[in-house]
C-alpha cells in the first residue's frame, strides 16, 4: 500500500526538518487540524493554550545560569546566551524550591528525589522496588482537567532510556529516576523515545483511513472484551494486587475512551506535512530537536495541549562528543570545585539551552490562532537540582518560554523570595491554560507572573 | 553495647523513641532480628555522621567505626531455626524480554526476524533488575502499545488471511537496471539481454500463478526469448511473439515458499545488426494469483496448531469454541475457565454478527486473548491474600509459570503443564527433576543472560563511552569480546555446574585471539571462543579481573575504584555501603591534587576528611586493588609515569597488594559472597526485592549451596524448593 506515511523519508535532525518550509498546519489548504471535539469552526475562539515541561538532569553551573543580581532587562547570563534571539518571550525564574527533593530524614537519593518530584512536589517513598509511591504529576492534573479536548491527553516523552543494568540512586528504584510524569501516586507515565513511534503515535493511524475505522471498531471490542475479562481477576485478588490492576484497568479505559472520541470525529486525522523521523540520530542534539519538533507538531495539529520531555534521565552519564565531553554528566556534576569540571558543566548547561532555544525560536515562528504558537504556550524548562556538586534543591534553575494566550508578560527577570515552592508556578500555568486549583503539594499560592 | 547507651538511648528509648527508630529494643536476640530496618538506620546514621544530632556528645572515629562493625556482625545474625517468612506475591506483569520470548514459544514468531516487543515501552527496574512485579506498572501508552503488538503478533504467526484461487496482484515496480528502460505505462523494456524483476511476498507456502505481459521487437529468425525465473532459478523459456498493439500473455503455475521472492522476465537472445534490425523484450506487467486452493497450500506451523487441529464438521461455532478453549489455555498457561472462554466467544460473535468470516472472526478473538490481563499478568489465586498470617502454596500451574519464567523467562512448555496437570510438579522430587530438565533445556539460556546481563552489568557495556581517544584499542570489536567473555563463563558455571566461587576465582576463562592478545594471553588465535586455560602468572581469571567488569566499573577518562569496591561489596559481597551523605562537603581549594596526580593520590585526599572517610575506608581498598587495570581493563604497570600501587588495608587490619589478594580474601569469604549471590537469584526467580524478613531464608539457602559443593544448580535448585518460591502469604496493604 503506498501512501505518505508508508514512505519513510529518512529526516535526519534539524537539517531536513529545518529546510522545510514551515507550514502553518492549522491554515494550510488541504491540512485540518484535529481542533476540539466541536466539529464546528470556531473563528473568534481564543487558540488554547498549550503547557510543556522540559525536564534537564543533574543541576547547573549555578554561578554561570542565574541572573546577576544587579542585571539589567534584557541581559542574559553566561549560559542563557541562546536564547538573547527570543529573550523578549521568556522569563528567567529565581528563587524556587523543590523541599521534597530534600532528603526530610530519607537519606541520600537526591537524583531520584529530584526527577521523581520536580512535577508531583511529591516526596517519593524511598523504595528500590517494592512498593513505588509518588504523586500525581502537574501534567496528569492537567491532562486530566483538560486532556479530553484533544486526541492525546497528554504526550510523554524523553531523550535517553534508564540504565540497562545496575542501581539507579542510593536505594530509589529506576522508576523514580526514569520518569517525571506520574498518572496516580503508583503509576509513571511511560515515554517515547524514538520519535519515529512519536510520530506514528501522533499520525499514524491517519495512512489508512478506511482500514483505520475497521481497525478502530475491532480495538474497541477487544478493549470491552479485556475490561471484563480483568472483573475476574479482580475478585481473587488482595488490596495491594488490585492496585496493579486498576493501574491496568485506568489504563485499558483511557485507551477505550480516546477511540471513542477519535470514531466520533468526522474528519480523519491530518498528516503535519512533514515526512516522518527515520529512528533515533546518532547525535545527541539531532535526537533532541526532533523530540522537540514532534512536540511541536503535537501543538500545532492540536493532537494534544499538555507534554513533558526528559533531555536525560537524573543521575544521566552521558557524554558529549558533539561539544567535546568525554566525561560523563554526572562524573562532572561532582565536581568537587575543580575549575576544568566546573567549565564542562556550565558548556553542558550551554548544550541544552542552545537546542531549548531553537525550539522556542521555531515556536515563536509558527502561527498559531491570531498570533504564534509560542504566544499560546507556557514551557518550563529547568531542573530540581540547583548545583550538581551540592545536590541542594533550592533556588533552582527555571525558565518559562511563551505568553500562555496573553496572559503572562514575558521578557522579564521574576525574581522569588527564597524557598518559594516551585509547585506555586504549577498552579499559576494551570489557571492560565484555564485549569485553576485550589492547591498542588506544598504550594502556598500561585506565582505572580 | 555500651557505646548505645552512651550516645543513642536518651533520645531512642520507648514508645516515644525520636523518629520512631527504637535502640533500646536491640539489647535481646530476638530484638535485633526484627529491628533490621532501626539497625540499618543507626549503621547509616553513625557511619555517616549524621547522628548524634550536633549539639550531643560525639563518638570519637574510632567509637563510630566500632558501633557500625557491631550493627553489621547483628545484621548478618541469623539463628539456624529462625522461621522463614515467605513474603508476598505481586500479581507479575510481563517484562519485554518475557512478552518477546512467550510470543515465541506460543506463536512460533523468532524475535531474530521479527521483534513484537520493538515498540513497548522500557520496563522500570529495581534491585538491578527488570522483572520486579512492584516496579512493572502499566501506563495507558503500554495497552496502546500492547493491542498493536498483539495484532502484529496473529497477523505474522498465522499468515495474512488467505482468499483461494485466481486473483491476480499486479507486483510494482518492475526494475531491469541498465539493460534497458521504464516504459511510459509501466513496465520494462529490455534492449540487451537482462532481466525486468519484482518483488512478492508469499504469505504461505502454496501453488500459485505467475503471469507476465510481453511483446517483442521482431527481427532476425526467431521470436524474442522471455525466460521465467523465480529467486535466479530458471522455471521456463517462452517465444514472444506479441507485439506492442497486442501484447502476448504467458503464465505458469509455481511453488513458492513463505517469504520474500523475487521474479524475473529475462531477455535472452538480444539481437542487433545495422540494417538487418533490433531485437528487444518488453515486459508489461507481472502478476501473481494465489494460494490458487487449500490442498497445496502449506500453513504456517502456528496457524496449523490452532485451526488445524479443530474439526470444521461440528460447525464454525463449537469449532471457534474448541480454537480459543485450546489458545486460551496455553496463552493463560493453566486450563481456560468457561468464564474466560465465553468473554473469548462474544468477541468472535460480535465479529460474526458483524459479517466478518469465520477466520478473520476468530483472529480477532485470538488478538484479545494477548491483551487479556490473564495473559498480560501472571497471578496466584491466593484466597486470603490480604491475611498476612496466612500461608497459601502455589498450585501446579502457578508454579509452572513462576519456574518458566525463572528459568526461560517464557511460558511454561507441554512436559511442564503436563507436570503441572498431574500434580507432580508440587512434590520436592517432581519439582527438582523439572529444575534439570529446564537448565539442560536451550531456552535456559534466557536466565543466563537476562541474570548475568543485570548481575553483572554486561548489558550496559554498549551504553559506555569510553573516551576512544585516550583509549584507541577500544572498538567495538573489543567491546563485544569482553561481553562474549562474561557471558560465556557464566554459562560454563552454570552448564558444566561449576562451583559459584569460580566466579571470585577460576583458572580458565574463554578467549578469543583479540581478547587474549589484550589479556597477554599467548598462543590464542582466530575469532571464535575456546576455553582457555590461564598462565600461571596471569591476573585474570573470574569475573572481576574480566574486561568488562573493569570497563563498567570506570569512568569514562579513568579508573574509578570507588566504583570497582562499590561493585564489589554490591554484587559480590551483598553488603553496600551506605551511599555518600546527601550534602558531601566541597574540599578545600587548597587541598587540590595536582593535575598529574594518580587516581590513588586522589582519593588519599578524599579520606582526609572524616565524613568521608568512614565509607571509603572500606570502599577504596577494595576498589583500589585494581589499579593495575586500566579504564578498559588492560594490565599497567605505571599511572602517570609512577609506579601503580594496588596495597590496602581492609577494615579489620589484613593488608592486600592487588587483584590477587582480594581475590583470596573473598575465597576465604566464601559464605558472604553465597549468601550475596543466593539473595540476587532469589530475588531474580521471585520478581520481589529481598526485605529483612528474608534473610533467614536466604541463609537457609546458602547453607545448602555450600554443603553442596557450592555448585550453581545446588543455588537454583535451593532457591526453587524455598518456601519462598513455592508459597506465599498475604499482604495487607503494600505499605508494607
Amino acid at each position: 500500500m503506498s501512501n505518505t506515511l508508508s514512505r519513510r523519508t529518512v529526516l535526519r535532525g534539524l537539517g531536513v526538518t529545518m529546510a522545510l518550509p514551515l507550514l502553518d498546519i492549522m491554515n494550510a489548504p488541504g491540512v485540518r487540524a484535529f481542533a476540539s471535539l466541536s466539529a464546528a469552526p470556531q473563528a473568534a475562539a481564543a487558540a488554547p493554550v498549550r503547557l510543556a515541561f522540559v525536564f534537564m538532569p543533574n543541576g547547573v553551573n549555578y554561578n554561570a545560569w542565574m541572573p546577576a543580581v544587579d542585571a539589567a532587562p534584557g541581559v542574559l547570563s553566561p549560559t542563557l546566551q541562546s536564547l538573547m534571539p527570543v529573550r523578549e518571550h521568556v522569563n528567567v525564574l529565581t528563587g524556587l524550591t523543590l523541599s521534597k527533593a530534600r532528603a526530610n530524614g530519607d537519606g541520600p537519593g537526591d537524583h531520584a528525589r529530584s526527577s521523581a518530584s520536580f512535577l508531583t512536589g511529591h516526596q517519593a517513598r524511598k523504595t528500590a522496588g517494592n512498593d513505588i509511591r509518588n504523586g500525581i504529576s502537574i501534567d496528569q492534573v492537567a491532562a486530566k482537567e483538560i486532556g479530553n479536548r484533544t486526541r492525546l491527553p497528554s504526550l510523554e516523552l524523553g531523550c535517553e532510556n534508564g540504565p540497562a543494568a545496575g542501581g539507579c540512586d542510593s536505594g530509589y528504584s529506576c522508576a523514580y529516576t526514569s520518569n517525571i510524569s506520574w498518572r496516580d501516586e503508583t503509576t509513571p507515565m511511560a515515554k517515547l523515545i524514538d520519535p519515529a513511534s512519536v510520530f506514528e503515535r501522533l499520525f499514524g493511524d491517519a495512512s489508512q483511513a478506511v482500514a483505520a475505522k475497521e481497525r478502530m471498531s475491532r480495538r474497541k471490542s477487544i478493549l470491552d472484551f479485556v475490561r471484563e475479562d480483568s472483573r475476574g481477576l479482580d475478585s481473587r485478588l488482595g488490596n495491594a494486587d488490585r492496585r496493579k490492576l486498576d493501574q491496568f484497568q485506568t489504563a485499558v479505559r483511557e485507551i477505550e475512551l480516546r477511540i471513542e472520541r477519535a470514531s466520533k470525529e468526522s474528519e480523519p486525522v491530518k498528516l503535519p506535512g512533514v515526512p516522518a523521523p527515520a529512528g533515533i540520530p546518532n547525535k545527541i542534539s539531532e535526537h533532541i530537536d526532533l523530540m522537540y519538533d514532534m512536540m511541536l507538531l503535537a501543538f500545532q495539529t492540536d493532537a494534544t495541549r499538555i507534554s513533558t520531555l526528559m533531555l536525560a534521565v537524573d543521575g544521566s552519564n552521558r557524554t558529549f562528543p558533539e561539544i567535546d565531553i568525554k566525561e560523563g554528566h554526572h562524573h562532572l556534576s561532582h565536581h568537587q570545585n575543580n575549575q576544568e569540571m566546573i567549565d564542562k558543566i556550565r558548556r553542558i548547561d550551554q548544550f541544552y539551552v542552545e537546542r531549548f532555544a531553537r525550539f522556542v525560536r521555531r515556536l515563536s515562528e509558527t502561527a498559531d490562532g491570531s498570533g504564534t504558537l509560542l504566544d499560546n504556550s507556557l514551557i518550563m524548562f529547568g531542573g530540581g537540582i540547583c548545583d550538581g556538586n551540592q545536590h541542594n534543591h533550592e533556588n533552582l534553575p527555571i525558565v518559562l518560554a511563551g505568553r500562555g494566550g496573553g496572559s503572562v508578560q514575558t521578557g522579564r527577570i521574576v525574581r522569588s523570595k527564597t524557598e518559594t515552592p516551585l509547585c506555586n508556578l504549577y498552579l499559576s500555568m494551570l489557571e492560565k491554560a484555564g485549569c485553576p486549583l485550589p492547591s498542588f503539594s506544598d504550594s502556598t499560592g500561585p506565582l505572580v507572573l | 553495647m555500651p557505646l548505645l547507651a552512651t550516645y543513642c538511648l536518651s533520645c531512642h528509648t520507648g514508645e516515644d523513641a525520636k523518629g520512631d527508630v527504637r535502640l533500646d529494643l536491640l539489647k535481646s536476640t530476638q530484638g535485633v532480628l526484627t529491628g533490621v530496618d532501626d539497625l540499618r538506620m543507626l549503621r547509616e546514621m553513625i557511619s555517616t555522621g549524621e547522628m548524634p544530632p550536633k549539639k550531643k556528645p560525639q563518638p570519637s572515629e574510632h567509637e563510630r567505626l566500632r558501633l557500625t562493625q557491631w550493627a553489621d556482625a547483628a545484621l548478618s545474625y541469623i539463628p539456624a531455626d529462625a522461621k522463614v517468612d515467605p513474603g508476598w506475591f505481586t500479581i507479575h506483569r510481563l517484562n519485554r524480554n518475557e512478552y518477546r520470548a512467550t510470543l515465541r514459544d506460543l506463536l512460533g514468531i523468532d524475535p531474530r526476524e521479527f521483534d513484537v516487543a520493538a515498540k513497548l515501552p522500557r520496563d522500570d527496574t529495581g534491585y538491578g533488575f527488570d522483572n520486579i512485579a512492584d516496579v512493572l506498572s502499566t501506563s495507558p501508552l503500554a495497552i496502546e502499545q500492547y493491542i498493536e503488538a498483539a495484532e502484529s503478533a496473529v497477523e505474522r504467526a498465522l499468515g495474512s488471511i488467505l482468499e483461494f484461487g485466481d486473483h491476480p496482484r499486479a507486483l510494482k515496480p518492475i526494475e531491469g537496471g541498465a539493460a534497458g528502460h521504464v516504459l511510459p505505462r509501466g513496465g520494462f523494456f529490455l534492449f540487451t539481454n537482462g532481466a525486468a524483476t519484482a518483488a512478492f511476498r508469499a504469505p504461505v507456502a502454496g501453488d500459485y500463478l505467475v503471469r507476465i505481459r510481453a511483446w517483442e521487437t521482431h527481427a532476425g529468425d526467431e521470436n524474442a526469448k522471455l525466460s521465467l525465473a523465480i529467486d535466479k532459478k530458471e522455471r521456463k523459456s517462452f517465444a514472444i511473439a506479441g507485439t506492442e498493439d497486442k501484447p502476448q500473455e504467458i503464465e505458469l503455475r509455481v511453488r513458492m515458499e513463505q517469504g520474500q521472492h523475487t521474479i524475473a522476465a529475462r531477455f535472452t537472445n538480444d539481437f542487433y545488426i545495422k540494417d538487418k534490425g533490433d531485437r528487444n523484450l518488453a515486459v508489461e506487467s507481472i502478476s501473481v494469483a494465489g494460494p490458487l486452493d487449500e490442498a497445496t497450500t502449506d500453513r504456517t506451523g502456528a496457524w496449523k496448531g490452532i485451526f488445524g487441529s479443530a474439526s470444521a464438521a461440528s460447525g464454525d461455532e463449537a469449532r471457534a469454541e474448541s480454537i480459543l478453549t485450546a489458545f486460551a489455555s496455553r496463552a493463560y498457561r493453566k486450563p481456560a475457565s468457561a468464564e474466560q472462554v465465553h468473554l473469548l466467544m462474544r468477541v468472535y460473535q460480535a465479529e460474526r454478527a458483524a459479517g466478518i468470516a469465520f477466520e478473520p472472526a476468530v483472529r480477532t478473538a485470538l488478538t484479545a486473548t494477548l491483551v487479556s490481563p490473564n495473559f498480560l499478568f501472571r497471578s496466584v489465586a491466593n484466597p486470603e491474600a490480604a491475611n498476612p498470617a496466612a500461608v497459601y502454596r502455589l498450585n501446579g500451574y502457578e508454579l509452572a509459570s513462576r519456574l518458566s519464567y525463572f528459568l526461560w523467562s517464557s511460558m511454561p512448555d507441554e512436559a511442564l503443564m503436563a507436570a503441572a496437570a498431574d500434580g507432580s510438579l508440587v512434590t520436592d522430587n517432581g519439582l527438582s527433576a523439572q529444575v534439570k530438565r529446564m537448565l539442560a533445556d536451550r531456552r535456559s539460556e534466557a536466565f543466563i543472560l537476562n541474570f548475568s546481563g543485570q548481575w553483572l552489568h554486561i548489558r550496559s557495556l554498549e551504553g559506555m563511552a569510553i573516551d576512544r581517544g585516550r583509549f584507541p584499542e577500544y572498538n567495538d570489536e573489543l567491546r563485544n569480546a569482553m561481553a562474549t567473555e562474561a557471558t560465556m563463563f557464566f554459562a560454563d558455571v552454570l552448564r558444566s555446574d561449576r562451583s559459584v566461587l569460580d566466579f571470585v576465582s577460576s583458572r580458565d576463562t574463554f578467549l578469543n585471539e583479540k581478547l587474549a592478545s589484550f589479556y597477554g594471553v599467548p598462543d590464542i588465535k582466530g575469532v571464535e571462543f575456546n576455553r582457555v586455560t590461564l598462565p600461571e602468572n596471569s591476573p585474570r581469571g573470574g569475573v572481576l579481573t574480566m574486561g568488562a567488569v573493569l570497563t563498567l566499573t570506570s569512568n569514562t577518562t579513568r579508573t574509578s575504584p570507588v566504583k570497582r569496591g562499590l561493585f564489589v561489596l554490591d554484587e559480590i559481597l551483598g553488603a553496600p555501603p551506605p551511599p555518600p551523605p546527601a550534602d558531601i562537603p566541597p574540599l578545600e581549594q587548597s587541598a587540590h591534587a595536582k593535575a598529574d596526580a594518580t587516581v590513588r593520590e586522589q582519593l588519599a585526599i578524599h579520606v582526609a576528611n572524616p565524613s568521608c572517610a568512614a565509607c571509603h575506608n572500606r570502599l577504596d581498598p577494595l576498589g583500589l586493588s585494581f589499579e593495575n587495570f586500566d579504564a578498559i581493563g588492560r594490565w599497567r604497570d605505571l599511572e602517570n609515569g609512577k609506579p601503580i600501587d594496588a596495597s590496602g588495608t581492609l577494615p579489620g587490619g589484613s593488608v592486600i597488594n592487588g587483584s590477587g589478594d582480594l581475590k583470596r580474601t573473598l575465597l576465604a569469604r566464601g559464605d558472604q559472597f553465597v549468601e550475596a549471590l543466593s539473595a540476587k537469584v532469589l530475588t531474580y526467580a521471585t520478581g520481589r526485592g529481598i526485605e529483612p524478613f528474608d534473610r533467614p531464608a536466604v541463609r537457609q539457602i546458602a547453607t545448602k549451596v555450600r554443603g553442596q559443593d557450592d555448585r550453581f544448580s545446588a543455588m537454583i535448585e535451593a532457591v526453587v524448593l524455598s518456601d519462598t518460591f513455592r508459597t506465599c502469604r498475604g499482604r495487607k496493604s503494600s505499605r508494607e
